[in-house]
């Protein structure tokens, strides 16, 4: 079953007296428990392509449709109730909020929908156990590595169950270790709960994690990898490179 | 360095608005310091150039040691006899006034009421000028021999009432009618400054005529010529007191002008109290205005900084924005403190009742006060100038500016805890001499203030975790996630916090002392300005009208009142205190007296009075020189020092509560005074107040020259009087919450732009632009709860402060009295004030974009 489906997504942006396109045309689908890799040079589309999905900006042209709602139709107001609902935001600058500790950082989607989070502390309890962070849920981010920072905002996307969670960059600011653990608690995550991600990505070590990698240039897909459940993931990621280069070249 | 200045420039023209509020800062400081040090010039030098303009070239006068009556004219004689004199003047004074002119409505001042009136002085034609200046400005000046029949006016007043040389004028005196000649006219300068200008001179002998006392003087002006300088003088004076006996005295002129200066000084300490002020909240918002600014820059700053500029060069890149700033604010204080001056200066004139000259702009003071503007601006520049230029260029470049305010929360507490203790331990146990204690009781008020304001930081967290479930009541659980941001920079919050504290405070002051003088001075007003109507005049009134007001069937009482000075002789030294005679029958038939001890048996009191040499003394001399009933006073009469049985102790705030109440006979017998200043008088029963002033006006306004006005009109415009006494600290309680609320935008603008990215970010996991409102204003609410109820606490001990140093200083002791509406007027203002400034900032931050936003750095 699709959770996401995006027709034929343009987007045009006026730069001075140009016209720039930064999408033009793209259709796209995603089945739920799906993990998509989106990978691409500076400039390709990809971060824009998110911020559509995400139902952050609105195409110039196109349609998505997200949970079953047309997204590219819905107001400022009600957009902003379908991602708190149904989409679960990654940034690469982890974005977590100084004066809160890491579980009130993972609740604050409940806390922003008036929920409470104590009917929730079984979800929360399944979470924090999931990205390792049990003996850590009462610390603020300054006492947190970036490791683990990122953790909670993976965390912080889980907690609402959306249909969707969009990463960007998740990797860019983190080492080579760290990174890996992270992708792997996303390709988990996808698996165990079933859940839908989208991930953007220069790094060709983290898009090797994901069942699909669609490459974009000038807007357009121009190239898209499907992997088998069972490659592993040396294969994956020699994939990954062969497949960037030619279309480098 | 030319692009670098470009740049600067360039800066403050994009911020516009933060330019604008700078300015605004810089401005009300650099005119409330202008304006407020030229008014108190301006005073000290309109009344030292009006005492040494109607007294001349005096050096010594001789008067009535009973300080009313008059001296015989012998006396002259004996005086000019005497070595060391120069010039020996006489001085007879008439207070006359012009038919028709009687105003619609009594002179109050503060405290005083009488009906104004022209001031006729008696002298010596052709020896008073070798004294006093009198410039002719048209005709000439008196001819000698009282048989001219001449008089000479203020040109100014005579203008007024169209009068011109050469005509024949009709002046009312207290014996009648009399027609002058007007020979000339002079200059409102020098003498021609005494009474505000409502002046003109007679030749003696027609004044003694006209004032019915033949042979008799009110002062003997003495020029000096002795040399040698104060020492001399001072001999000369106790020889002149030793040869001319108890009765008479010898003061120095100078010692007049001592009584109004003694009064400006007290307003005077209100107005610097209020310039510390505008200084305090203008260097704040400054300081805050250049923080921000730095955090808008930094990026900027950083990028100058990895093409090669030295930490100095930033700094000084800041500094000059400092110093243009401060340069244009400067100027546009002077042009608004000049302003300003004007009113101040208006409103002083009005308060004191005595006319205050402008003149030119003091150049001066001006530039004095452009130079603190320029200094203060600077050294609240200085310190996130120097923040820009610690700014590595790496961290500049990948983050926004961030204040290091660790040392704040770790040691900050402990200084304002110190000073805390220190300040609860002086006010609460002070066992040092009594001027000590006030100039300590001073010092508390700053280390109570900085206490409060260094504990803010370490405390927010409290804060916060106490008024949590309000706040998720009210604005959600985003709430919550405001409050918290508060603790990200705790220098700020705590200098806002601290903005709001004064704005608050100033309002618990003003509630709070206005709400202490009104529970004492308004049952007084209402008894002192006691019955229906009230007459005067400008001349002295007949005792005999009391009877003939009272056969008048709209009259039932006419009680007269006539206040003189005496001198008393006090523990340390002579006092002079004002002296109001009543008689205590119709007195009390009119109006009441207002006992400071409601036990006192009024109507015992009251016939202790009647029975003659007893007085009702005043709360204030009561508490400043500790006499109580039973007591005795001496005052100094006619017939010599006399004991007076004090007999009750009265609220009684005329003279700023320097009185005595004393029964008519004894002015009579003691004083030889037997006219009247106002009859307060109480209407027959069932007639309409109006009515009763209708037919004495029919009957005896003309004749009597007559000022009538409804006590009623006369309480409404004391009121009003003080209200505008009170007015002036209300308006500077508005100045502080509104530069409270200038320094909330900034806080919060400044807040909201550090924090873009995490408003993006907040926007895009589903937080509604509402709730982003929501979020601000509860920061915004909880930085006015904590000024609010920080302000309450400290406006109140400073108000006990303001009390007690009053009580200590003239010895009246009012009683702590809070209104219930200060308690919510302060914490609704403080609320009210952080939610209108934050408006802006949260409709700023509801707009973030959320792009821009999440790759923002």
């Amino acid at each position: 079953m699709n959770v996401l489906l995006a027709e034929n997504l343009q987007k045009e942006y006026e730069l001075g007296q140009h016209l720039v396109k930064a999408l033009d045309g793209i259709s796209l689908s995603i089945a739920q428990g799906e993990f998509v890799g989106i990978m691409g040079p500076s400039g390709s589309g990809k971060s824009t392509l998110l911020h559509l999905l995400g139902g952050l900006d609105q195409p110039s042209a196109g349609e998505i449709t997200l949970a079953g709602e047309q997204v590219a139709l819905l107001s400022d107001y009600q957009a902003t109730l379908v991602r708190r609902r149904n989409v679960g935001f990654v940034f690469q600058f982890f974005n977590l909020l100084p004066t809160l500790s890491a579980e009130e950082n993972i609740l604050l989607p409940l806390i922003i929908d008036g929920q409470k989070p104590q009917a929730h502390e079984d979800r929360l309890d399944m979470i924090l156990k999931r990205v390792g962070l049990q003996e850590r849920r009462h610390h603020r981010p300054d006492q947190l590595s970036g490791g683990e920072q990122q953790r909670v905002a993976l965390a912080r996307a889980l907690i609402t169950r959306p249909a969707i969670v969009l990463a960007d960059e998740p990797t860019g600011n983190l080492d080579t270790q760290t990174g890996t653990a992270m992708m792997l608690l996303l390709r988990e995550s996808a698996k165990d709960l079933n859940q839908a991600i989208i991930m953007v990505t220069h790094d060709p070590r983290a898009a090797a994690y994901a069942d699909r990698v669609v490459f974009l240039r000038d807007g357009r897909v121009v190239q898209e990898i499907t992997f088998s459940a069972d490659a592993d993931l040396s294969m994956r990621l020699r994939h990954v490179i062969i497949t960037q280069e030619e279309l480098e070249a | 360095m030319l692009l670098t200045r470009y740049i600067t420039f360039r800066s403050l023209a994009t911020r516009k608005l933060r330019t604008f509020l700078t300015l605004f800062a810089i401005a009300l400081g650099v005119a409330g310091i202008f304006s407020i040090h030229s008014t108190n010039q301006s005073a000290y030098i309109s009344i030292t150039r009006l005492f040494e303009g109607t007294s001349g070239r005096v050096s010594l006068e001789v008067r009535s040691a009973a300080k009313v009556g008059g001296i015989p004219q012998e006396l002259l004689e004996v005086v000019q006899a005497k070595e060391g004199i120069d010039w020996a003047v006489p001085i007879l004074i008439l207070p006359a006034t012009l038919p028709g002119e009687t105003p619609v409505e009594l002179d109050l001042t503060f405290f005083g009421a009488g009906a104004g009136g022209l001031i006729l002085h008696g002298i010596h034609p052709e020896d008073d000028p070798k004294v006093r200046d009198y410039e002719i400005t048209q005709g000439r000046f008196l001819s000698p021999g009282a048989s001219s029949r001449e008089v000479v006016l203020v040109e100014d007043y005579a203008r007024e009432q169209d009068i011109a040389v050469g005509q024949d004028v009709t002046i009312l005196t207290g014996s009648g009618l009399v027609d002058l000649k007007v020979a000339g006219f002079i200059a409102r300068d020098g003498a021609g400054l005494t009474n505000m200008g409502k002046f003109g001179v007679l030749e003696l002998a027609l004044a003694q005529e006209l004032a019915d006392r033949e042979g008799e003087l009110d002062h003997i002006d003495i020029v000096a010529g002795v040399e040698g300088g104060p020492a001399s003088l001072e001999e000369l004076r106790e020889s002149l007191i030793a040869s001319l006996g108890e009765a008479y005295t010898v003061v120095y002129p100078a010692s007049q002008g001592d009584r109004m200066a003694q009064m400006l000084s007290g307003y005077q300490i209100g107005l610097n109290f209020m310039a510390g002020i505008a200084l305090f909240v203008g260097a704040f918002l400054i300081y805050n205005a250049f923080s921000m600014t730095v955090v808008e820059r930094t990026r900027e700053l950083g990028l100058l900084r990895s093409v090669g500029m030295t930490h100095r060069q930033v700094t000084a890149e800041v500094m000059i924005e400092g110093v243009l700033l401060g340069a244009l604010g400067a100027v546009a204080g002077a042009g608004g403190g000049a302003l300003m001056f004007r009113g101040l200066v208006e409103l002083m004139s009005q308060i004191t009742g005595q006319e205050l000259e402008v003149g030119g702009l003091p150049l001066g003071i001006m530039a004095g006060s452009m130079g603190v503007g320029m200094t203060v601006t600077l050294l609240a520049a200085a310190l996130p100038a120097r923040q820009a230029g610690r700014i590595s260029p790496l961290e500049a470049l990948r983050l926004r500016g961030r204040s290091d305010d660790r040392w704040l929360l770790r040691y900050g507490w402990i200084a304002g805890t110190a000073l805390l203790a220190a300040s609860a331990g002086i006010l609460i146990w002070n066992p040092f001499p009594y001027d000590v204690q006030f100039r300590l009781g001073s010092l508390t008020v700053f280390s109570l203030f900085f206490g409060a304001m260094l504990v803010i930081p370490v405390t927010l967290q409290a804060w916060q975790s106490l008024w949590r479930w309000p706040f998720r009541l009210v604005f959600g659980g985003v709430g919550d996630i405001g409050t918290r941001n508060l603790e990200r920079a705790p220098k700020r919050t705590m200098l806002t916090c601290a903005a709001l504290l004064v704005g608050v405070s100033m309002i618990v002051v003003t509630q709070g002392m206005t709400g202490s003088f009104t529970a004492d001075l308004y049952p007084w007003i209402d008894a002192y300005i006691g019955g229906d109507v009230i007459l005067g005049s400008s001349v002295p009134l007949n005792r005999d009208l009391k009877e003939k007001l009272e056969s008048l069937a709209e009259v039932d009482t006419a009680a007269p009142v006539r206040y003189i000075q005496v001198s008393w002789q006090g523990e340390r030294e002579v006092e002079e205190i004002s002296f109001m005679a009543v008689e205590p029958d119709s007195y009390t038939a009119v109006t009441r007296f207002v006992f400071s001890d409601p036990e006192v048996q009024g109507e015992k009191a009251v016939a202790e009075l009647s029975r003659g040499r007893a007085l009702f003394i005043s709360s204030v001399i009561s508490e400043k020189y500790g006499l109580n009933p039973g007591d005795d006073m001496r005052l100094v009469t006619r017939e010599g020092e006399k004991e007076f049985r004090i007999a009750a102790v009265v609220l009684d705030f005329f003279n700023q509560g320097l009185g005595v109440t004393g029964n008519w006979a004894d002015l009579e017998e003691l004083f030889d005074i037997h006219d009247v200043n106002t009859f307060l008088i109480k209407g027959a029963e069932g007639v309409e107040i109006q009515e009763v002033m209708t037919r004495i006006a029919e009957d005896y306004q003309e004749e009597y020259q007559l000022v009538i006005e409804s006590n009623q009109a006369i309480k409404q415009r004391a009121g009003e009087l003080m209200n505008q006494a009170f007015g002036m600290f209300d308006i500077l309680g508005i100045i502080a919450v509104m530069v409270a609320a200038l320094g909330v935008v900034n806080t919060l603008s400044m807040s909201v732009v550090e924090r873009t990215r995490e408003i993006g970010m907040l926007r895009s996991i589903g937080m509604t632009r509402f709730q982003v409102v929501l979020m601000i204003l509860a920061e915004a609410a909880l930085l006015g709860i904590i000024g609010g109820l920080l302000g309450l606490g400290f406006g109140v001990v400073l108000t006990r402060i303001f009390l007690a140093a009053m009580g200590a200083m003239s010895g009246y002791v009012l009683p702590f009295i809070l209104p219930v509406r200060a308690f919510w007027l302060s914490l609704f203002v403080a609320l009210l004030t952080s939610q209108l400034a934050a408006l802006l900032p949260a409709l700023r931050a509801a707009r973030t974009p959320m792009l821009s936003a999440i790759h923002h750095e």
